[in-house]
C-alpha cells in the first residue's frame, strides 16, 4: 500500500502539510501505484468526491489521496477517530487556503496566480485553482481549459474573455510552431546527423515555452509578451540553423556547374588538339 | 638566357647521363598505337587518376582520423563539420573508392574482350587480377574506419565467413580482428593495412604493371603465334603515337571520371551513421556492394563451400590466360565461347549482387508491394501487412 | 584556333586544376583554433580553475582565451602574468622559494609585475587582470598597453 503521511501540528498546519504533501509526492512516484478507493473509507460518505477524484490524474498517478489536502486518516473506518484533532484533519480548505495549497507542488503556477487579477480571495467572483482546475476532478490542464474556465465568468464580447481566447491561441500557436520545427529537425537529422548541433537550440527553445504555462497564470500580457518574445527568438536561432544548414548544402552544389563548365572547355580544347595532330 | 628548366636539366644530366634515358622513354612513349585501340582503353588512365586521388585525399583525412574505437568517430564528425573542405575531402574519398572499383571492373572486361591477356602479357594480367585484389581489400579495410553502426556491423558480417573453414577458420578469423569479437584491435588492423600495406603494395604492383604495359606495348588483335606488328607496320594502317594523341585521349576521360566524381561528391554529399554500438545490431545489415554476390552466394551454399568462392574466383581470373583460354586469337571475334562465358559468369555474379540488395527488403513496383526474403524471393504484400516467410 | 594558343590554354587549365587542388588541400590542413581557447575562464589540468586550489605564496600555469595564464596567490589577491618566456616560449612557474617567476629551458627570470629580472630574456610578461567567484577564476582584461 502506498504510503501517505499527513500528520499535521498546530497552527503551522499550512506549511507543514505542504512540505510533507511535497515530500509525499516526490516519493510517491518511485511507489507510484494507485490505492484501490475501495479501501479509502472517506469515500463512504463522500461517494459524490470519490468518484470525482477517480477521474483524476492525482490518483491514477497515485500521487495523492483525501487526506494530503483535507488531513485526517483515510484507511480508519471509524470516522471519530479518522477526522480526530491530531490527524490534522482540516475539513474543506479555507478559500484563502487553495493557492498555497496547490502550490505547495505547483509553486509555478500558483506563485503568478497570485501576482494576477484573480489573486484576491475574499472577492467571491474570482476564481481559485479549483475553479478552473476542479477540486477532485482534476485532470492533466491542456490548453482547451482556458476557452472552457474564461467564459464561466466572463461574458461573450467582454476584454477580459477575448483576452483569455488570444492568451490560449498564442500559446497554442506557439506550441504548434515548436513541434513543427521540431518535427522537419528530426527528419533533417535522420538524413544528416551534422544537423545534430542544432539540438541544443532546440531544447533552449522548448524550455522557454515550457516558461509560458506557469506565467499565464498572472494574466499579465506584459509578461506574456515577453515570455512569447523570447521563445520566437529561440525558435529562430533553431530555424536559421536548419536554413544555414539548407543554404550550405545549395551553395556547395551550385559548384558543380562552373567545375562542368571547366572540364567541357578542357575536353575540347584536347578535341582540337588531336585534331591539329593529324 | 638558357631556361631554368633547361639549365637544371643540364646539371644533372651532367652528373647522371639522362639524355639516353630520355630519349629511351621518349622513344618508347611516341611508339604508334594499334588502330582497334579506342576510348575503352582509356579506363586504365582514369585508373590512375582515381587512385591518385584517393591517395591524396586519404593522406589528407590520415591528418585529423584517430584510429581508435574512442575517438574515430568524433574525427569523422571534426573532418565533416569542422575542418574546412573537410566535407569534400572526405566525401570525394568514399565516392572515390566505389568509382574504382566500377572503373577497375570495367577495366578488366575490355581487357578480356580484347585478349589482352594472351602470350606474352600473363604476367601483365597476374599483377592486374592482384591489383584488383588490392582494391578490394582497401575497400574493406576503409569501410570499418568512421566506426559507425554500418561500419562495425557490416565487418561483423563480413568477417564472419572465414571462421566456417575447416580446422583453422576460427584462428584465421581471430587474426584477421585481432581477438573474439570486432573491436579497437580490429581498427588498428585494419588501418594499418589500409593506409600503409595496401597503399605499398599498391604502388609497387601498378609501377610493375605500368612499366610491362610500356615495354610490351599495346596488343594487337593478331594471332599470338604471329609475329607482332612493327611500328612501321602499326604507322602504316593509321596508329598513332601514345603521346602524344593517345595521351590526350587519356587526359579527356580522366578529365571526365574526375568530373564524375566531383560531381558526386558535392552533390551527394558522404554521411556518417550512428556511432557503432556492439551490443545493439541494427535492421538490415549488408556488406558495401561489390561484396553482395559472395554475401548472397553464401545464402544458398554451405557457408564452407561458400567463403571458399571468393578466393577461387580470383584463382579463377589469374587461370583465364593460362589454362582457360589458351587459344592463340586475340580478336574479339574469333573468341566467341570465351566472350560468352565470361559474360555468363559476370551475369550471374551481377544477379546474385542485385538479388542480395534486393533481399530482406520490401519494394512497390508499380502499386504493388513486394517482400524479398533472406534469399531473394519476391512476396506479395498484401494490403500493406508485410508477410515474411522464414525459410 | 593556333596551336601555340591551344597548348597554352591547355597548360592553364591543368594549372588552374592543379592549383584548385592544391588550394583545397591548403584550406583542409590550414591551422583550427584548438583547446579551450574559447573561454575567458581559467582551465586547468582538470577542469576549471578555482581560487580556492591555491595557496597562498602558490602558482599555477592554467589556459584561456588569453592563452596560458601563470597565476600566483598573494594573500587575497590573484597576480596573473602570460606563462610564455618571452625568450623562446618556454612555460614559466612561480617559485615561491626565490619569490621569482623562473623559466625552466635557460634560466630568465621575472618578478610579480612581469619586469624581466635576469636574461636571456628580454621582455616583460603580459599582467593579466584576474577576478574570482564560487565558479572559477576568470580573464578581465590584459593590463599594460
Amino acid at each position: 500500500m502506498a504510503h501517505h503521511p499527513g500528520r499535521l501540528f498546530g497552527n503551522q498546519r499550512r506549511v507543514l502539510l505542504a512540505a510533507i504533501l511535497c515530500l509525499g509526492v516526490a516519493t510517491t512516484p518511485v511507489i507510484s501505484q494507485q490505492v484501490d478507493l475501495e479501501e479509502v473509507m472517506c469515500t463512504l460518505c463522500h461517494f459524490e468526491q470519490g468518484d470525482a477524484f477517480a477521474t483524476s490524474i492525482h490518483y491514477k498517478r497515485g500521487l495523492l489521496l483525501c487526506n494530503d489536502c483535507h488531513g485526517g486518516l483515510p484507511f480508519e473506518a471509524d470516522t471519530e477517530i479518522a477526522k480526530a484533532p491530531g490527524t490534522g484533519f482540516i475539513g474543506r480548505p479555507a478559500r484563502g487556503d487553495i493557492a498555497a495549497l496547490c502550490g505547495s507542488c505547483h509553486s509555478g503556477p500558483a506563485q503568478f496566480f497570485v501576482q494576477g487579477p484573480h489573486r484576491e480571495w475574499h472577492n467571491e467572483a474570482n476564481p481559485t485553482c479549483i475553479s478552473c482546475h476542479s477540486n477532485h476532478a482534476v485532470v492533466d490542464a491542456t490548453l482547451d481549459l482556458i476557452d472552457e474556465s474564461c467564459s464561466k465568468c466572463h461574458e461573450i464580447g467582454t476584454p477580459a474573455l477575448a483576452w483569455g481566447t488570444d492568451l490560449a491561441a498564442a500559446l497554442r500557436g506557439a506550441k504548434g510552431d515548436l513541434d513543427h520545427t521540431a518535427t522537419i529537425l528530426d527528419s533533417l537529422i535522420a538524413a544528416d546527423r551534422s544537423l545534430r548541433h542544432a539540438m541544443p537550440l532546440l531544447e533552449t527553445a522548448t524550455s522557454s515555452l515550457r516558461e509560458a504555462d506557469p506565467r499565464s497564470h498572472a494574466l499579465d500580457q506584459a509578461l506574456m509578451n515577453k515570455t512569447f518574445d523570447l521563445f520566437r527568438q529561440d525558435l529562430t536561432a533553431v530555424e536559421q540553423a536548419i536554413a544555414d544548414h539548407a543554404e550550405t548544402r545549395e551553395r556547395r552544389r551550385w559548384i558543380v556547374y562552373p567545375v562542368w563548365g571547366f572540364i567541357v572547355v578542357n575536353v575540347l580544347l584536347m578535341w582540337v588538339k588531336r585534331r591539329q595532330l593529324k | 638566357m638558357r631556361s631554368p628548366v633547361r639549365q637544371l636539366w643540364r646539371w644533372l644530366d651532367d652528373r647522371l647521363n639522362l639524355e639516353p634515358l630520355r630519349n629511351a622513354l621518349s622513344e618508347n612513349l611516341r611508339k604508334p598505337v594499334p588502330i582497334h585501340v579506342n576510348w575503352l582503353f582509356t579506363l586504365g588512365s582514369v585508373l590512375i587518376a582515381l587512385l591518385t586521388v584517393q591517395l591524396l585525399t586519404g593522406l589528407l583525412l590520415m591528418v585529423y582520423y584517430k584510429p581508435s574505437a574512442q575517438e574515430a568517430y568524433g574525427s569523422i564528425e571534426l573532418i565533416t563539420n569542422e575542418v574546412p573542405m573537410g566535407w569534400f575531402v572526405r566525401s570525394l574519398h568514399n565516392w572515390g573508392s566505389h568509382l574504382i572499383v566500377i572503373i577497375a571492373l570495367l577495366h578488366m572486361v575490355r581487357v578480356i574482350i580484347y585478349g589482352g591477356y594472351k602470350r606474352p602479357r600473363e604476367v601483365t594480367w597476374i599483377i592486374g587480377v592482384l591489383l584488383l585484389a588490392v582494391i578490394l581489400g582497401f575497400g574493406f579495410t576503409g569501410y570499418l574506419l568512421p566506426w559507425d553502426q554500418v561500419a562495425y556491423w557490416g565487418t561483423v558480417v563480413a568477417t564472419e565467413a572465414p571462421a566456417s573453414i575447416p580446422v583453422v577458420g576460427p584462428l584465421t578469423q581471430q587474426f584477421m580482428i585481432g581477438g573474439t569479437e570486432v573491436a579497437d584491435p580490429t581498427l588498428g588492423r585494419f588501418y594499418v593495412v589500409h593506409v600503409f600495406l595496401l597503399p605499398l603494395v599498391l604502388l609497387g604492383l601498378m609501377g610493375l604493371h605500368l612499366i610491362l604495359i610500356r615495354y610490351q606495348g599495346i596488343s594487337s588483335l593478331k594471332r599470338t603465334d604471329e609475329e607482332e606488328p612493327t611500328a612501321e607496320e602499326i604507322s602504316g594502317e593509321g596508329g598513332k603515337p601514345f603521346v602524344p594523341y593517345h595521351a590526350l585521349k587519356d587526359l579527356t576521360s580522366v578529365y571526365l571520371a574526375l568530373g564524375v566524381l566531383v560531381t558526386l561528391a558535392l552533390v551527394f554529399q558522404a554521411h556518417i551513421g550512428d556511432p557503432a554500438d556492439s551490443l545493439v545490431t541494427p535492421v538490415g545489415i549488408k556488406p558495401e556492394w561489390y561484396f553482395l554476390p559472395a554475401y548472397q552466394l553464401l545464402k544458398y551454399v554451405p557457408e564452407v563451400v561458400g567463403v571458399q568462392v571468393p578466393p577461387l574466383f580470383l584463382l579463377l581470373l589469374l587461370a583465364l590466360p593460362l589454362v582457360i583460354d589458351t587459344s592463340p586469337e586475340r580478336h574479339p571475334r574469333r573468341r566467341v565461347g570465351v566472350l560468352a562465358g565470361s559474360l555468363v559468369v559476370a551475369l550471374v555474379v551481377l544477379m546474385l549482387g542485385i538479388l542480395g540488395h534486393l533481399s530482406e527488403t520490401t519494394q512497390t513496383f508499380m502499386g504493388t508491394s513486394y517482400h524479398f526474403d533472406l534469399l531473394g524471393w519476391p512476396h506479395l504484400v498484401a494490403d500493406g501487412t508485410a508477410t515474411v516467410e522464414v525459410m | 584556333m593556333s596551336r601555340r594558343l591551344v597548348n597554352g590554354l591547355l597548360g592553364l587549365g591543368a594549372v588552374s586544376a592543379l592549383t584548385g587542388l592544391m588550394g583545397t588541400a591548403l584550406a583542409y590542413l590550414w591551422p583550427m583554433a584548438g583547446g579551450a581557447a574559447g573561454s575567458t575562464r581559467l582551465v586547468g589540468r582538470e577542469g576549471p580553475l578555482l581560487a580556492t586550489a591555491l595557496g597562498d605564496d602558490e602558482g599555477l600555469v592554467a589556459r584561456s582565451s588569453e592563452g596560458k595564464i601563470l597565476v600566483v596567490r598573494k594573500g587575497d589577491e590573484l597576480i596573473g602574468l602570460e606563462a610564455t618566456c618571452t625568450h623562446l616560449g618556454c612555460t614559466v612557474a612561480w617559485n615561491a622559494a626565490s619569490q621569482q617567476v623562473e623559466c625552466p629551458c635557460h634560466g630568465a627570470r621575472y618578478n610579480l609585475r612581469g619586469e624581466v629580472l635576469r636574461g636571456p630574456a628580454r621582455d616583460p610578461l603580459g599582467r593579466i587582470e584576474l577576478s574570482a567567484d564560487e565558479a572559477g577564476i576568470s580573464v578581465v582584461r590584459r593590463l599594460d598597453s
